[in-house]
């Protein structure tokens, strides 16, 4: 069942510690085995939301901690460990939506799956409002649903968005202003 | 559909998007990936800089300037710019008095469209000497 994360903040005393159990050797492997624990749901939800595929979903997850493990010397604890992971993730996923792109056959670039298909999905089992919110996110460009999802769905403050992305608050405000109207156009027109 | 999606503003809209997983998937998801995970991190090495490789960058500099400077020489743009005296301004002289040469006045002529005269007051303003004169 999805939970919604309202705060990907880690406490600060346990961020450290868990930091420093990751620089320790001895202690690397149990240290992440508790990142992924923590981290493995809300990550997946943020591919997912973009990615949209389960299964493309749990390969790009894999991924990104797979990375995140092959990194972690590098790791330079100048950000907080969820910042860092959640650009992992996006990356993963901007990456394959890219590839995807390049490849398409059936789905071009904002072109949505329609409302019946949403609803047909075998791991869908929202209503039909559910549906017709996801039709109208998935309309969105890429990289604006990335900062809706973040902002709607996660209940993400713009700062902390604004850390991941690598962009200003003020312009995080715009885009999300925009998605929110577009979306609010395409419920309109679509009824 | 819910007409109250349509007209509702953003903060109305289902927070749920629906979407789900199959059972247990986040239970056995840290078990899977730590499978898959090295037994030891993996440390890449960057391979060792040769004495070369680390010289060649110059030598490449190196000779990009005396390649530069050896076009210069050859076209004799450098030694046109001197007005010393030395060999190169004697066979400076000596190729622009074979230009004002009266057997290439056509040449002159019609290449450059200035007269004999406007060449050699060019030429004595610039301090050279024209061994032959009309």
């Amino acid at each position: 069942m999805q939970k919604n994360f309202t705060n990907f903040d880690i406490v600060k005393e346990e961020n450290l510690t868990l930091e420093s159990r990751l620089r320790t050797l001895e202690t690397r492997r149990d240290a992440f085995a508790e990142l992924i624990s923590k981290f493995s749901e809300p990550l997946y939800w943020q591919i997912r939301r973009l990615v949209i595929n389960h299964d493309d979903t749990d390969d790009l997850l894999q991924n990104t901690f797979m990375k995140a493990w092959i990194s972690l010397d590098a790791f330079r604890g100048d950000a907080k460990l969820s910042t860092w992971l959640h650009k992992i993730a996006l990356n993963e996923a901007l990456t394959f939506l890219d590839k995807q792109k390049r490849h398409a056959t059936e789905r071009i670039d904002n072109e949505s799956h329609s409302v019946h298909q949403i609803v047909a999905d075998e791991w869908f089992d929202g209503d039909e409002a559910a549906a017709a919110l996801r039709h109208a996110v998935e309309s969105l460009p890429t990289k604006q649903q990335m900062v809706f999802n973040m902002k709607y769905f996660d209940e993400m403050k713009y700062e902390e968005i604004a850390e991941i992305t690598g962009t200003s608050v003020g312009a995080l405000k715009a885009s999300y202003h925009l998605a929110v109207k577009k979306i609010e156009q395409i419920l309109q027109s679509s009824n | 559909m819910d007409t109250k999606l349509n007209h509702s503003p953003e903060g109305n809209w289902p927070k749920r998007n629906g979407m789900t997983v199959p059972n247990g998937y986040f239970e056995d998801f840290t078990t899977k990936m730590m499978a898959k995970i090295p037994e030891e991190p993996v440390v890449i090495e960057l391979p060792k800089r040769t004495m070369w490789q680390r010289v060649k960058p110059y030598v490449y500099m190196a000779a990009l300037f005396a390649g530069a400077y050896l076009m210069l020489d050859i076209f004799n743009i450098a030694s046109g710019l001197r007005n010393t005296s030395g060999e190169s301004t004697v066979q400076m002289q000596n190729l622009l008095a074979d230009i004002v040469n009266t057997n290439n006045q056509p040449y002159l002529d019609d290449y450059i469209c200035i007269s004999d005269c406007d060449v050699l007051d060019a030429l004595f303003d610039e301090g050279y000497e024209i061994p032959e004169i009309y």
